[in-house]
């Protein structure tokens, strides 16, 4: 038993006297206490130590398969994701490419009608090019048909010519007019001057 | 600190799904868990319930365990909690830790109780495990952590939701008070 002698009494410390010692100093020997403590012999009873053991495992087994199905969510929830994101970029560049024949749409459904046509008409294997070939209008249709497909030399020579009888044409309607005018206006008939006539009188 | 803890890495194992990280686990902290609760809640009917809900909120808590305390600290605070709850179902009064402030002061003098091992040979588990029944319930738990769980000064304080300085205090007063509660019981 230790003395309890007043006289061996040192100056009491003050209570946090010691609280800027370092953590990690010990305040006291932990070994000691823990052997007087485990002495003691105490200890989970084996039932207790069975059954958490099996709570372990079954959270486990029980959580395994809600896990696999938040995976799968969580993959669906992305997999919807990056769809939309897809539909949604496909839709803008849609709209731009919109705007931009916006200015020329009556051309832009002309072309795009015609364009159904061709392919509507055009025989499996053939390029597009060539049903374009096909479906141009032919001026002489008839007579292509009869004596087959019309030299472009001949064509243009013909367009020449009849160009040139129209103007020819015009050229003398325009004479006609303009000796009628004459007449009219410049000395009536019976004053006209008939080669004729002229030497009558002389 | 956590992240070369032995125990942080079979606790993060089993997180992931193995079973036997578990059991290497639990063999480890078995005891000391068991006493640290039973001296804590000091009813051996409730022992068994309070040690089965800690392990029990270790299993379902295991994908939040982060490894960046020691494991033994998560663990003990876990069971401190469960203890809170405890006596607050049970409806127990703590005692208050500084109603006799004077006689942990006299305690807490060295020169008055002798040297530790002095005073804890001979000494057996009983006579401490009533002596600790004695001790106001911060000072036990602050104790108990620090024996049994092996915690240091701070995380006593992260544990039971304390500062530094008064775990510390706590730990100062409880070993001086069981001194002399042990040194008192000695036989002559």
């Amino acid at each position: 038993m230790p003395s309890r002698d007043s006289s061996r009494r040192l100056p009491r410390p003050r209570r946090n006297e010691d609280m800027n010692e370092k953590d990690s100093e010990a305040p006291f020997p932990r070994e000691p206490w823990k052997r007087l403590l485990e002495s003691s012999g105490e200890d989970p009873p084996e039932t207790t130590d069975a059954r958490i053991r099996a709570a372990a495992r079954r959270d486990l087994v029980t959580a395994r398969p809600a896990l696999v199905a938040a995976r799968l969510a969580r993959r669906e929830l992305r997999a919807r994701g990056a769809r939309r994101s897809i539909r949604n970029s496909a839709r803008s560049e849609g709209r731009s490419w919109t705007s931009r024949t916006a200015a020329r749409a009556p051309r832009s459904t002309a072309r795009s009608s015609t364009g159904r046509k061709r392919r509507s008409r055009r025989a499996p294997g053939q390029s597009p090019k060539a049903s374009v070939k096909i479906d141009l209008p032919r001026a002489a249709e008839t007579d292509d048909d009869e004596f087959g497909a019309e030299d472009s030399r001949v064509r243009r020579g013909r367009r020449r010519h009849s160009v040139a009888r129209r103007r020819t044409r015009a050229r003398g309607e325009g004479r006609e007019r303009d000796a009628g005018r004459g007449a009219r206006t410049t000395t009536p008939a019976s004053h006209r001057i008939s080669p004729v006539t002229s030497g009558d009188i002389v | 600190m956590g992240e070369g803890d032995a125990d942080a890495q079979l606790m993060l194992r089993y997180a992931a799904g193995d079973a036997r990280a578990f059991d290497a686990l639990y063999a480890t902290h078995r005891g000391a868990l068991w006493r640290f609760i039973r001296r804590s809640v000091q009813d051996a009917a409730a022992t068994d319930d309070v040690f089965q809900e800690c392990w029990s909120r270790v299993i379902t808590h295991r994908e939040s365990y982060r490894p960046e305390a020691r494991f033994a600290t998560w663990l003990y605070r876990i069971a401190h909690n469960c203890c809170m709850d405890h006596w607050r179902r049970s409806g127990r009064r703590n005692k208050r830790e500084a109603a006799d402030d004077d006689a942990i002061e006299a305690a807490a003098d060295e020169s008055v109780t002798g040297p530790l091992d002095a005073v804890l040979e001979g000494e057996s588990g009983e006579r401490l495990a009533a002596a600790l029944e004695q001790l106001p319930q911060e000072q036990r738990a602050a104790f108990l952590l620090y024996v049994e769980g092996g915690l240091s000064v701070t995380e006593i304080g992260q544990a039971t939701g304390v500062n530094p300085e008064t775990a510390k205090s706590r730990l100062r007063y409880a070993v001086a008070r069981l001194k002399q509660a042990l040194a008192e019981a000695a036989p002559e």
